[in-house]
């Protein structure tokens, strides 16, 4: 059985219950990915912030409810809305529903997992502590695994 | 776990050519090597300590494409990466490597400029490490607008929490790491050979250096003097020691300190006395500049060079 921990991209790179949302922003834009683990001061994963997440906070309260209709959202009208929040604490925008996965689960449950959520990433957590992601690429990669 | 702290973290480029001119067209010939590895003082202490199984944690500040090269070279090690990328690229450092004559020249880059915000960040970040690893090492310079008193910050952080910290550094730094006290102090000599504004050289001079730091510092255990690889001299707080290797043939000088640290590292993880940490710590030095890699491909070549380092005590 191939398990998570066998295809874990080691880094653990995330973002804090007390980072702004500017520093979650250049995060993700630095380190190119595409969401993020947040974890409370004492290390523990209490869930995800991603690219999504972030341009749902982004759409004005009054354009939610216009979403359905053939309205469409102005650029302007959300990076200004943005612009307003980004000294924001990020807890506000943070997923924490979202799981994680442990390393001795196996790849087909992350893979399943990942699909489901249709996320980009899923955080590897020993107990508490964020140890590592999976990305799609990680679970495509088993796929290029010779013993197969 | 062991920590490394990298604060100016670099792609090392190392040429090595059998004769090196100034104002020519080199183009490499079969036989002459070119190598590109993850660099810079604390990620060269991880790799070794990866290699010997320990579970390390590479930190520090990273940037731009040559920052994620950086990474994935450390990452491909086995170790855990956790730097925080901000504005600019990490450097390139060029080390050309002259056979026929036995000369090293070495480029080193300035690096990226750390603002306080992305420094805080890291703070922050340091600081939640700390709760998951024994050992940590601050090696290496330090990048453009960060102050050596991060020196303290750090290190008290981390001994408030009951670690012990091994620190590389500039010379220079002294009065800093004096009122820091980190677990070990080893000035980084090569080019400065001043300690408090006065020239320090020669065993004797070693070992009265070590003493006086360690009066001032009262948490500090050890000074390690390791530039002069034919006398590396130690200073604990009641024993003094001077290493030496014997016969030893100088291939390639690159990473040699790192070596000593990380050797120094993984003995004092064992729980060896402080003689043999010392013995291995000299053993793993003797084994990289024996070998043209910057690195040591084969560690338990560390073990086998041990006979080969005898050591001095001296009672203090």
């Amino acid at each position: 059985m191939k398990k998570v921990c066998d295809y874990i991209h080691k880094d653990i790179s995330c973002v804090n219950e007390k980072s702004s949302l500017r520093r979650v922003i250049n995060t993700m834009k630095l380190h190119r990915l595409s969401a993020l683990p947040v974890v409370n001061m004492l290390g523990e994963y209490v869930g995800c912030i991603s690219e999504q997440d972030i341009l749902n906070a982004a759409v004005p309260t009054y354009m939610k409810s216009m979403l359905d209709t053939s309205f469409m959202a102005g650029l302007d009208q959300i990076t200004i809305h943005l612009h307003r929040k980004l000294d924001e604490n990020v807890v506000q925008f943070v997923d924490v529903n979202y799981p994680s996965v442990s390393p001795d689960d196996s790849m087909s449950y992350a893979a399943d997992l990942l699909y489901r959520l249709k996320g980009t990433i899923l955080p590897v957590v020993d107990g508490k502590t964020l140890i590592g992601l999976l990305t799609r690429i990680e679970i495509l990669s088993v796929s290029l695994d010779p013993t197969i | 776990m062991i920590l490394t702290v990298t604060l100016n973290p670099a792609i090392d480029k190392i040429l090595i050519v059998d004769t090196f001119e100034v104002h020519k067209l080199h183009r490499l010939q079969s036989g002459e090597m070119s190598m590109v590895s993850a660099g810079g003082k604390g990620v060269n202490i991880a790799q070794l300590l990866a290699k010997l199984n320990h579970e390390v944690i590479a930190s520090g500040f990273a940037g731009g494409h040559s920052g994620h090269m950086l990474c994935d070279a450390i990452r491909e090690q086995g170790i855990t990466t956790n730097f925080i990328f901000t504005q600019g690229a990490t450097r390139t450092n060029i080390s050309i490597l002259d056979r026929k004559n036995e000369t090293l020249t070495e480029i080193n880059d300035f690096g990226q400029e750390i603002s306080e915000e992305d420094m805080r960040f890291f703070i922050e970040n340091f600081e939640r490490l700390l709760s998951r690893v024994q050992v940590i090492v601050i090696a290496g310079s330090l990048p453009r607008g960060v102050s050596p008193e991060i020196y303290i910050e750090l290190i008290q952080k981390a001994r408030k929490k009951g670690k012990k910290v091994i620190i590389h550094t500039s010379p220079k730094h002294m009065d800093i790491l004096l009122e820091a006290q980190p677990f070990l102090i080893n000035p980084d000599m090569r080019s400065d050979h001043t300690l408090f504004g006065q020239t320090v050289d020669g065993v004797d001079q070693f070992l009265e250096a070590g003493e006086d730091i360690l009066r001032k510092c009262p948490e500090s255990q050890f000074v390690i003097f390791t530039h002069r690889l034919e006398n590396v001299v130690a200073v604990t707080r009641s024993m003094g020691y001077v290493m030496r290797p014997k016969d030893m043939n100088i291939v390639n000088m690159l990473g040699y300190g790192d070596a000593y640290l990380g050797g120094f590292i993984h003995a004092l993880e064992q729980g060896y006395s402080v003689k043999n940490t010392l013995q291995y710590a000299s053993a793993a030095g003797l084994t990289d500049v024996e070998d043209i890699h910057k690195e040591i491909l084969d560690v338990s070549k560390i073990d086998s060079n041990l006979y080969r380092i005898e050591i001095d005590e001296i009672k203090l």
